[in-house]
C-alpha cells in the first residue's frame, strides 16, 4: 500500500526530472546540460585539434622531379627523384634546411640538411624503422666529383651511451670504411667527399635487449613482480572481506 | 629540458587540475540528478587525456611533441617503465589501441592474442627484442587483469574507457535531439551479454589456431607461416593472427583521435609503412570503420550498446563478478532491502540494462553487466537504499533528492 502510494507521487517527478533515461520527454535544465555537454565535448575536440603543433605543420608544399634547389655560391644542385612536400625549406650558409620532407613512397623526415659542393645531387628515397632499434636509411644519386654534408635529423643524444648505434656509408654499393671518402661531425652530419654515383647513409641502433647476463631474478623480474602484486590484491581483498564480515556479524549479533 | 619533458612537473599540474576539477564539479553541481554523470564525465575526459596523451608514464624525454615518423607504436614509450621484459605498455582494461603514445597503456585483448600468436620472435615480424618468453607475457596480462578486476571491476568501463566517453556523448547528443532512448527486451539483453563470452573464446581460439604453426608447428591456415613470404607481416596476411583488432570499432576513433591530438599523421593511414597498403589496410580500410559505423548507429538508439557486448568487459567482469573473485572483489554496489520500494528508477536509468539491482532482494548486486557506473545510486530517490563501496567503505550513497 505504501509502495504503490509513493510510486504514485514519485513517478510524475521522475519522469520529468530524469527525462529520457526514465523513459520520458526531457526536462528543459536537462536538455540544457546535455547541449551543454555536448558543445563542451565538441569544444574541447577543437581545441586539442587547434593545439596540435602538427596541425599547423600541415601546411606543405609541393615539389616534384623537375624542381631544383641551388646553392650557386657552392656550384651545388640539390634535386628529388620522386615528387614530394616539404612543411619549410630555407637556403641558410649555403646549406638547404627541410623541415617534414616527405618523398612519395618514403617515410619522412623531420629535419633534414644538405649542403652539396660542385656536384648535382638527386635524392631517391628516406627508409625509416623506428622499434626497439632505429634504422634510417638515405640514398641519393651524386653527379660531379664533388663534396656533400648530409645530417637526416639523428638526434645526437642517440649516438651515445644506452644504444649500440653505428653510420655505414656506401659508395655504389660498396661499404666505406670511416676516413675513406666520408666523415661524421659530432651532431651526426656525414661528409662525402669525391664519390660519383649512388650513395646510401645507413644510420642503425638497437637497444640492448639481451639479458642473458643479469641474475634470473632480474631477467624475470616484471613477471615476479606481478605474481607478487597478484598474490597481495588477492590476501588483502580476502582480509578485508573477511574483517567485513565480521564486522557485520558484530552489528547484527 | 623543457617543462613538458619534467615528468614531475607536467604529472603534478595534470593530478592539480583534476582534482581541482572535481573539487568543482562536486561543489557547483546543484542538480543532485546529475552530479556523479557531471563527475563521471570530467574524469572520463581526464582518463583520455592520460591514456591518450601518455601522461600515465610517459612521453617525458621523448620527443612526442615533435613528428614520430613512421608511427607512434614504434616509440615504445612502455619500454622505459617496463624494460624489454614488458615494452607494450600495462595492460589496463580499455580500449585504447596500441597506437596511441607509444604505449604506455595497451588493450589486453591486443596483447592475449600478440603474446598466443609468438610471431614477434621471427625474422620477418618487428624483431623485437623481448627478453620474456610468450607464456611469461601472457602471465603478466593476466596477472594486471586480475589485480585490476579485483581492485575497480568494471569501474573501467564506465568511468574510464575512452570508448565509453564515446557512447556517452552520442547519448547526450541523442538527448539533445529529445529522442527516446529504445531498450531491448530483458530476454535479449541478457543472451547478448552471453554472447560476450562466446566473442571472447571465439577470439582467443583463432589466434591459437592462426598461430598454430609457431606453437604447434602445424599450419592450421595456410599463410601463417611465421618469417613466411615478403610482403606479408610475419608471413600473416592481414594481421588476421589478432582477430579481435580487426573488428575492434575503437581503432578507428583511436586513430582519429591520435591524429587530432597530433601524435599520428594522418599520412601514417595510407603511407607505406611496413608493407604494401593492403597488408596494412587492417587500419582503416578494414572492417573495423563498417563496424565502428554500425556501433554508432547502434549506440544511439541503445545506450552503451558496444558494451553489452564488448569481449574486454566479459574478461574485466570474469575477474570481478565470478566465483571465486566475487566473492573478494573490492568495488561492489550494494542495495538495502529495507529501504529500498521497487520504484523500478534503477532499471529504467541503467545504461546497459543490467537488472539485478532492481530484481535481487538486497545485498551485493553486482552483475557481470553492471559497469559501476553508479547512475542508479545518483537516481535512486531513497536515503541509503543503494551504495557503491571499496573494500567495504561507502564510497557513494543515493540521497533523497527530491526532498
Amino acid at each position: 500500500m505504501v509502495k504503490s502510494q509513493v510510486r504514485k507521487e514519485l513517478l510524475p517527478y521522475l519522469r520529468l526530472n530524469i527525462g529520457n533515461d526514465a523513459g520520458g520527454a526531457l526536462s528543459e535544465a536537462n536538455c540544457n546540460l546535455a547541449f551543454k555537454s555536448a558543445a563542451a565535448v565538441v569544444v574541447l575536440g577543437l581545441v586539442l585539434f587547434q593545439v596540435s603543433p602538427r596541425v599547423f605543420a600541415q601546411t606543405s608544399t609541393a615539389f616534384t622531379p623537375a624542381d631544383r634547389f641551388t646553392i650557386p655560391s657552392r656550384n651545388g644542385i640539390i634535386g628529388f627523384a620522386t615528387n614530394g612536400t616539404y612543411a619549410n625549406a630555407r637556403l641558410e650558409n649555403d646549406t638547404w634546411y627541410f623541415a617534414d620532407l616527405q618523398l612519395n613512397s618514403s617515410q619522412p623526415l623531420r629535419m633534414f640538411d644538405i649542403l652539396a659542393e660542385n656536384s648535382n645531387v638527386t635524392i631517391f628515397a628516406h627508409l625509416s624503422f623506428d622499434y626497439l632499434r632505429r634504422l634510417s636509411v638515405l640514398a641519393y644519386f651524386v653527379e660531379g666529383q664533388g663534396m656533400q654534408t648530409v645530417n637526416i635529423g639523428i638526434e645526437p643524444r642517440e649516438n651515445e651511451g644506452g644504444l649500440n648505434a653505428e653510420w655505414s656509408v656506401l659508395f655504389n654499393d660498396v661499404f666505406m670504411g670511416e676516413g675513406d671518402g666520408w666523415s661524421i661531425a659530432r651532431d651526426g652530419t656525414i661528409t662525402v667527399t669525391g664519390a660519383v654515383g649512388n650513395i646510401t647513409i645507413i644510420y642503425y641502433s638497437i637497444e640492448d635487449g639481451n639479458s642473458a647476463d643479469l641474475p634470473f631474478f632480474e631477467q624475470h623480474s616484471i613477471v615476479f613482480l606481478t605474481g607478487v602484486a597478484v598474490a597481495v590484491t588477492i590476501t588483502a581483498a580476502v582480509l578485508v572481506k573477511v574483517k567485513n564480515k565480521r564486522q557485520s556479524e558484530q552489528g547484527e549479533g | 629540458m623543457t617543462w613538458e619533458n619534467s615528468s614531475v612537473t607536467v604529472v603534478s599540474l595534470y593530478t592539480a587540475i583534476i582534482l581541482l576539477g572535481i573539487v568543482f564539479v562536486l561543489k557547483f553541481s546543484k542538480d543532485k540528478t546529475r552530479k556523479v554523470s557531471s563527475l563521471r564525465l570530467f574524469i572520463q575526459v581526464a582518463a583520455v587525456f592520460a591514456v591518450f596523451m601518455g601522461l600515465i608514464i610517459g612521453p617525458f624525454n621523448q620527443p612526442l611533441w615533435e613528428p614520430l615518423g613512421p608511427s607512434p607504436r614504434d616509440r615504445l614509450i612502455g619500454i622505459e617503465f617496463l624494460g624489454n621484459q614488458f615494452p607494450d605498455g600495462l595492460s589496463v582494461p580499455i580500449l585504447a589501441c596500441y597506437y596511441p603514445n607509444g604505449r604506455t597503456v595497451t588493450c589486453p585483448i591486443w596483447q592475449i592474442q600478440a603474446y598466443i600468436f609468438p610471431f614477434w620472435n621471427y625474422p620477418r615480424g618487428y624483431e623485437v627484442v623481448y627478453s620474456t618468453s610468450g607464456l611469461e607475457k601472457l602471465a603478466i596480462v593476466f596477472g594486471f587483469m586480475i589485480v585490476l578486476s579485483l581492485i575497480l571491476g568494471r569501474f573501467f568501463c564506465g568511468w574510464l574507457c575512452p570508448f565509453g566517453l564515446y557512447m556517452d556523448v552520442l547519448t547526450r547528443i541523442r538527448k539533445a535531439f529529445r529522442r527516446k532512448h529504445l531498450n531491448l527486451s530483458d530476454k535479449t539483453n541478457s543472451a547478448v551479454g552471453q554472447l560476450r563470452y562466446i566473442f571472447i573464446a571465439a577470439f582467443l581460439i583463432l589466434s591459437v589456431i592462426f598461430g598454430s604453426y609457431a606453437i604447434f608447428g602445424a599450419e592450421i591456415i595456410p599463410g601463417t607461416i611465421p618469417g613466411g613470404p615478403e610482403g606479408t607481416e610475419a608471413g600473416i596476411v592481414g594481421n588476421i593472427n589478432e582477430p579481435f583488432c580487426l573488428i575492434c570499432p575503437m581503432k578507428p576513433l583511436c586513430i582519429l583521435v591520435e591524429c587530432a591530438i597530433g601524435s599520428m599523421k594522418y599520412s601514417y593511414i595510407s603511407q607505406i609503412t611496413y608493407e604494401p597498403l593492403y597488408m596494412v589496410g587492417s587500419y582503416l580500410t578494414s572492417i573495423n570503420l563498417p563496424i565502428f559505423v554500425i556501433v554508432t548507429i547502434l549506440s544511439l538508439a541503445y545506450r552503451r550498446f558496444w558494451c553489452r557486448i564488448c569481449p574486454l568487459g566479459a574478461l574485466t567482469a570474469l575477474f570481478s563478478s565470478f566465483t571465486p573473485f566475487k566473492h573478494i572483489a573490492l568495488t561492489r554496489l550494494k542495495k538495502n532491502e529495507q529501504k529500498c520500494t521497487k520504484c523500478g528508477v534503477c532499471k529504467r536509468v541503467c545504461p546497459t540494462q543490467a537488472t539485478q539491482v532492481y530484481e535481487k532482494k538486497g545485498g551485493d548486486v553486482t552483475e557481470s553487466r553492471c559497469m559501476l557506473c553508479a547512475r542508479c545510486v545518483e537516481m535512486c530517490p531513497y536515503e541509503d537504499a543503494l551504495t557503491l563501496e571499496f573494500a567495504g567503505k561507502r564510497v557513494m550513497m543515493s540521497r533523497n533528492w527530491l526532498s
